[in-house]
């Protein structure tokens, strides 16, 4: 059981990401590559403020929310600028995500630390297995993000405009959404909620500047495993693909990992190519 | 603005060759203070940024010490000693076209430490053997240190399969009824190397063993494979690895409430691990050391290590990287210097052959060692008496005792 | 007739030497710039820079590779770091083995390449975008683990100190590889230039531009697609021997995420759509990862920065500046050379021969049905469509007609029913349709860009006798006799629709009403004996719906059966010669011009029954 709380504690932080993944995608149609350098910045943010200055974790969480969330603004103005083919917007959000790990390095450098979460995190025993309050606390801090941008998409007049201006932009702008605005407001968005769940996601995976390397992959299959743009999909793709990831390095090695979960990446895109949750759309000419 | 793409793309053009003058490729020739006597240069051809950043610095900045203070004491037979750093950003070909850029530029350098890390030291070393050049290295390349293919590379560290044999020495002492033991190391190069080793020495004692790797760049939990290694009973485990996953390990195995020890190979003992882990996590915890780096109160200690010291030690007092790091750096210098002053000249041949011959292994400018090298020996010769476990905990900088937490 | 003033001096004459319509400036200008690549070394080129310029040549080749699927194929497939490996893997093997000679690793590591091309790709026949981009990225996380998979490659540490590589027999020095570094790019920029002008390189256009294009025009898009990975893995495997060449080693570490988004880097800083885009842009990959290493622990940010800089400001690539740089300097690009094409003798004459020989045949459509979900677009509609006259298909929004018109091209498969074509049963995808004979026009017209109206008319020959890639890359006698007659089939086309003096001119800047010619001209070079019309009107103005009725007019004269779908009635009641009426899937009529004008169920279906009865009576009067 311990280790189904540490599969789901791990999926829990790649559905995290996945969601900001979504957001973004949902209302601006990129994929934004520098969300795990956003989440990154959030970690160390929240480390600096908690555990350089010796302040309280719950100014760390909303320190990190407003640096990521302004993070993500000035890339969105940088990303945005031009109408960008597929290719260079590749290019631009990975080149966003090169420059602000360079930023932690040279403020930081590559040394390893260990930042404090701002709940309790010793260990509980939570039917039959043992997990940290950290642990626990991710776990339900994905599914409550979840639920709560989906209902906030689905019944607010804001949310639904941000889905107007994903299905059709042209459209969207014509009935007056201010359609540049929602796309900031995208990348605002995704990256406040990376900064508040960096918060707790620091503690346990400790807070280095390649750290987003590490998580950008099993989200990304994540996102596409739950069928991009859905949000529900995303999470539950990054639950699932936690168990996988922690299984097949339980029970068949290392070395096979990251290629089953690129097969599973493969399979989904050819046999369900909107993944487990997305919308079937008809072709027309 | 009637062609505002063209005039960006010739600015961007311009801006990058104005960083390239500022980063220029060509290696100045140097000609130091005095024009007299040309310089001793060392050139170091290592990882100054990437996760080894903190490690390649430690050594780098051991090694200009090393170099003030011989040049404080007359140099190299009143030669000044030059240190040359160049970054290869942990690449293996930057690192290899580094090297021809100063091999090929008319000013080859007396020696070339290579590298961090044993990918950028084996893209290197048969350059280097072309070149005839003398190098040195601490990255454990075991393939290099072949004097028969390899005549001019020399180690300041001993052989990788030394390592093995001291971890299961000090093992062995420590834990004398462990019969099984368990082994957590990455999959790169370092772990693949040292898991190779290290098996090596352990079954060769005797120990029968169950094996995990993980891949350091995208795992960020331990717990399975430290579930599946518990599923075989080992009474005791191995850790390696450096930076998180090592943290990771420590992490997963208090959350699984799993109370072996856990000894941490040489490259799992370079971590700074009590700022990495808390006192319950570090429970049980050892890792393999030598006792030359056990604390001893500074005036007890050499006049070389306390001068290194003293010149290294950071503005919070306390070190963020075991100083067995510096040393190494130091050393690098020290062991030149011997080869050439004995050797009496600065060719690669006659530096060669004092080093094989080297009249006093354990000079007192030496931190580590000692350096018995051979003819059929290139690596500074393991003592396994001198291997010991010692507590992850320190006091400045060196490391405390087994089972001790503090001073 | 153009504007534009006539070109004087040394310069434009040198634009027009060559071909007609290819100048020869920038194969000229390339091969001045290799002869002296080449001579570098004997005038004193350091060792240093001879094998940074070999490295830059490794890149260039697979930036190449890149550009190749997505600059020209609209492919997003950016598996090459992966190719790129496992050529470098297999020279490093046959090297360690004892077989050392550049020819026989340069040739081994591009077939590997090729053969992993096309497994790496085989996912993009389902998969395309971005997901295909990023999916192929990741692969190259994949690659230490492949080394450990493998046996006998040296696992994590790689292989070193390789064997001095040899050719014929005789050792390469550090200068012997880089000769041969430069000879292989020369070769390949050769075989590259020579296939991107060829219909292939159309062809890859067509399918950049659209999926439905190339289908529409009897390509199976799946086989582009293989051929465009296929043909852009080539060079990253031969960049891959001949980085093992030069290196003489070899170690997973050297294919990172670094390298994959450099490479990309490179194709866009470059200009994905350009030869010697890739070029400059391999060679600036090289340079800026060298360079930035200098910055110490500012390398990351400053990294960083170039990609920035490299995404945002450089639309287009240095290949866009190149080509407005040659421009300023007096060198006419040949779009504006004047059209040695226009004075070429008998255009009508021989297209009216070669449609002849294939005369349209009979469209039956028999109870065909079509539902989208609860929407029952076509409700067993049955029409047949004769040769030699155009039938019209009519109807209010919604009646189904583009439905109608999408099923008889193979777009849409029926639910139920059947379309034949003569007395052949139609069937299979819509590139199959268009083998069969089938050609359409799109509502939106598709025309690819970088391409010119001449260009346009002869991708619609790409099916016509077949010649193959490795003839088109070598320029035989046979593929430039083809490129010869589809350049004068496109101006006999051309002609015949009025718009000869056009057939330089970039497509894309034509007026909408030429552009739509130019759909018609494409079914009319295809030679096929049926064009389906999608609303080809719409848009128009009064002189551009002239010409096009007139278009008409010589596609019936031609024999050719001809359906148009269309709103605007006017020009429907003008010259078709039985027209259909469609209303929510149903046929509600049909007949000649004058039979429907009277019908009142017509008028109802348009205007509703207040309004029906009213304009039936304007209609008698």
């Amino acid at each position: 059981m311990t280790l189904v709380w540490a599969a789901l504690s791990q999926g829990a932080i790649f559905a995290l990401l996945a969601i900001t993944y979504n957001v973004v995608y949902t209302s601006v149609g990129v994929f934004n590559f520098a969300q795990g350098a956003i989440l990154t910045l959030g970690t160390y943010i929240s480390y600096w403020v908690v555990d350089e200055h010796n302040l309280s974790p719950i100014l760390g969480v909303l320190a990190a929310a407003v640096v990521c969330a302004a993070a993500g603004a000035l890339e969105a103005r940088v990303v945005l600028l031009p109408r960008l083919r597929e290719h260079a917007e590749l290019l631009t959000t990975v080149g966003a995500a090169t420059v602000l790990i360079g930023i932690m390095v040279l403020v930081w450098t590559e040394n390893v630390r260990q930042s404090t979460s701002p709940i309790n995190s010793s260990l509980y025993t939570v039917l039959g297995g043992r997990a940290d309050g950290d642990q626990l606390f991710l776990i339900g801090l994905a599914i409550v993000m979840t639920v709560g941008l989906a209902l906030w998409y689905r019944f607010t007049l804001r949310g639904r405009a941000s889905l107007a201006v994903a299905e059709n932009r042209r459209a969207a702008e014509l009935r007056g959404i201010n359609v540049r605005a929602k796309s900031y407001g995208a990348f605002i968005l995704a990256g406040a909620l990376s900064g508040v769940a960096a918060a707790f996601i620091g503690p346990e995976t400790y807070v280095y500047p390649e750290l987003g390397n590490s998580l950008v992959l099993i989200a990304f299959v994540a996102f596409v495993l739950g069928g991009s743009g859905s949000l529900v999909g995303g999470t539950v793709g990054g639950l699932v693909l936690g168990r996988v990831d922690a299984y097949a390095a339980r029970y068949v090695g290392t070395l096979y990992t990251n290629t089953i979960i690129l097969g599973l990446l493969l399979a989904t895109l050819i046999m369900l190519p909107n993944g487990l949750f997305g919308s079937r759309r008809v072709r027309t000419i | 603005m009637r062609h505002p793409t063209a005039i960006a793309a010739c600015a961007v053009a311009l801006a990058s060759l104005g960083i390239a003058a500022c980063g220029s490729s060509s290696p100045s020739t140097s000609s130091g203070g005095s024009s007299t006597k040309t310089p001793f240069t060392v050139l170091a051809i290592v990882a100054s940024s990437g996760p080894l950043a903190a490690v390649t610095a430690s050594e780098m900045q051991g090694m200009a010490e090393g170099a003030k203070y011989v040049n404080a004491h007359g140099g190299i037979d009143g030669h000044k000693v030059q240190v040359i750093v160049k970054n290869d950003n942990d690449d293996p070909t930057t690192a290899a076209t580094i090297l021809q850029s100063y091999l090929s530029g008319g000013s080859a350098p007396n020696v070339v430490y290579a590298g961090t890390t044993s990918t950028e030291t084996y893209a290197m070393e048969p350059i280097l053997t072309q070149a005839k050049v003398l190098s040195q290295q601490t990255a454990t390349s075991d393939q290099t240190m072949d004097p028969a293919k390899f005549p001019y590379a020399f180690s300041l560290a001993s052989s990788s399969a030394d390592f093995g044999f001291e971890l299961a020495h000090a093992i062995k002492a420590r834990y004398p009824n462990v019969k099984k033991i368990g082994m957590l190391l990455g999959n790169d190069v370092t772990g693949s190397s040292n898991l190779h080793n290290e098996l090596l020495a352990l079954h060769q004692e005797g120990y029968s063993t169950v094996v995990k790797q993980y891949d350091p760049t995208n795992t960020v939990n331990m717990t399975p494979q430290l579930e599946a290694l518990r599923a075989q009973n080992p009474q005791l485990l191995i850790a390696g690895g450096f930076g998180a996953p090592a943290g990771y390990i420590l992490k997963g195995r208090a959350q699984i409430g799993w109370n072996v020890p856990l000894v941490g190979d040489a490259s799992f003992s370079s971590n700074p691990l009590p700022s990495m882990a808390s006192a319950s996590e570090l429970q049980g915890v050892s890792v393999l050391s030598t006792q030359n780096q056990v604390y001893v109160p500074l005036n007890k200690h050499s006049q070389a290590f306390q001068t290194l010291y003293k010149a290294v030690l950071p503005s919070s007092g306390t070190f963020a990287v075991p100083f067995l790091l510096y040393a190494f750096g130091w050393d690098d210098i020290m062991v030149a210097k011997a080869a050439a002053t004995q050797a009496g000249s600065f060719t690669t041949a006659a530096m060669v052959h004092a080093l094989e011959n080297l009249k006093d292994p354990t000079a007192p400018d030496f931190l580590l060692g000692p350096y018995h090298y051979t003819a059929s020996t290139h690596t500074a010769i393991a003592d396994l008496n001198a291997a010991v476990l010692v507590s992850p905990y320190t006091k400045d900088g060196q490391s405390l005792p087994f089972g001790q937490t503090t001073g | 007739m153009s504007g534009r003033s006539e070109p004087g001096g040394i310069a434009a004459r040198l634009g027009r030497l060559g071909t007609a319509d290819r100048s020869l400036v920038g194969p000229l200008l390339a091969i001045a710039m290799l002869v002296v690549l080449a001579l570098l070394p004997f005038a004193g080129l350091r060792l240093f820079w001879q094998i940074e310029i070999v490295l830059m040549i490794c890149y260039a080749l697979v930036v190449c590779g890149v550009n190749l699927g997505f600059g020209f194929a609209g492919e997003l497939a950016l598996g090459q770091v992966g190719v790129f490996a496992a050529g470098a893997y297999l020279s490093a093997w046959l090297m360690m083995s004892g077989h050392n000679d550049v020819v026989l690793c340069v040739l081994a590591s591009a077939a590997a390449g090729a053969l992993i091309g096309l497994l790496t790709g085989l996912p993009g026949l389902r998969i395309g975008g971005w997901a295909l981009a990023m999916t192929s990225f990741f692969f190259v996380i994949l690659i230490p683990d492949f080394t450990q998979m493998i046996p006998g490659i040296g696992g994590s540490v790689g292989l070193f100190g390789l064997p001095q590589p040899e050719i014929f027999g005789l050792p390469l020095t550090q200068k012997g590889v880089y000769l041969v570094a430069v000879v292989v790019l020369g070769i390949w920029v050769l075989l590259f230039r020579n296939f991107a002008l060829s219909r292939h390189g159309i062809a890859l256009k067509m399918l950049r531009e659209s999926p439905d294009l190339a289908a529409a025009m009897g390509s199976s898009v799946y086989r582009l697609k293989v051929t465009a990975y296929v043909a852009g893995a080539i060079p990253a495997g031969i960049g891959g021997a001949l980085y093992v060449m030069c290196e003489r080693f070899v170690s997973p570490s050297v294919f990172s995420f670094t390298l994959a988004i450099g490479v990309i880097a490179g194709s866009v800083i470059g200009g994905a759509d350009s030869i010697y885009g890739a070029i400059a842009g391999g060679a600036i990959l090289e340079y800026v990862n060298f360079e930035t290493s200098a910055f110490v622990s500012w390398s990351t940010f400053v990294y960083g920065v170039v990609l920035l800089a490299g995404g945002v400001v450089v639309a287009g690539g240095l290949a866009q500046l190149g080509r407005r740089l040659v421009a300023y300097a007096g060198f006419q690009p040949p779009e504006l050379l004047r059209a040695e094409t226009r004075a070429r003798a008998g255009p009508a004459s021989i297209s009216l021969a070669e449609v002849d020989t294939r005369r349209g045949r009979p469209v039956v459509v028999r109870e065909v049905t079509k539902s989208f979900g609860a929407v029952r677009a076509l409700d067993g509609v049955s029409i047949t469509a004769e040769p030699g006259q155009i039938t019209g298909l009519i109807g209010p929004n919604g009646s189904g007609k583009t439905t109608l018109l999408n099923v008889i091209a193979g777009v849409y498969g029926a639910d139920s029913g059947e379309v034949l074509l003569g007395d052949k049963r139609l069937s299979g995808a819509a590139h199959q349709h268009a083998r069969a004979g089938i050609t359409r026009t799109f509502q939106t017209p598709i025309i690819p860009a970088g391409l010119l109206a001449w260009e346009v008319i002869a991708a619609a020959r790409y099916q016509a006798e077949y010649c193959s890639v490795a003839q088109a890359a070598l320029a035989t006698p046979k593929a430039r006799r083809l490129a010869r007659a589809d350049r004068d089939a496109s101006a006999a086309v051309l002609d015949q629709l009025g718009i000869g003096q056009l057939a330089n001119e970039p497509a894309v800047n034509l007026s909408l009403g030429h552009r739509r010619l130019l759909e018609v001209g494409r079914a009319l070079a295809r030679n096929s004996g049926v064009i389906l019309l999608d609303e080809a009107a719409s848009g128009l103005d009064e002189a551009d719906i002239e010409i096009l009725a007139q278009a008409l007019q010589n596609i019936k004269k031609l024999g050719m059966t001809a359906v148009l779908v269309e709103h605007n009635l006017p020009l429907v009641l003008e010259v078709a010669d039985i027209i259909h009426v469609l209303n929510l899937g149903h046929v509600i009529a049909s007949g000649t011009p004058d039979v429907i004008r009277d019908d009142p169920a017509v008028a109802e279906s348009y205007l509703g029954k207040r309004h029906a009865g009213r304009a039936t009576e304007e209609n008698a009067s």
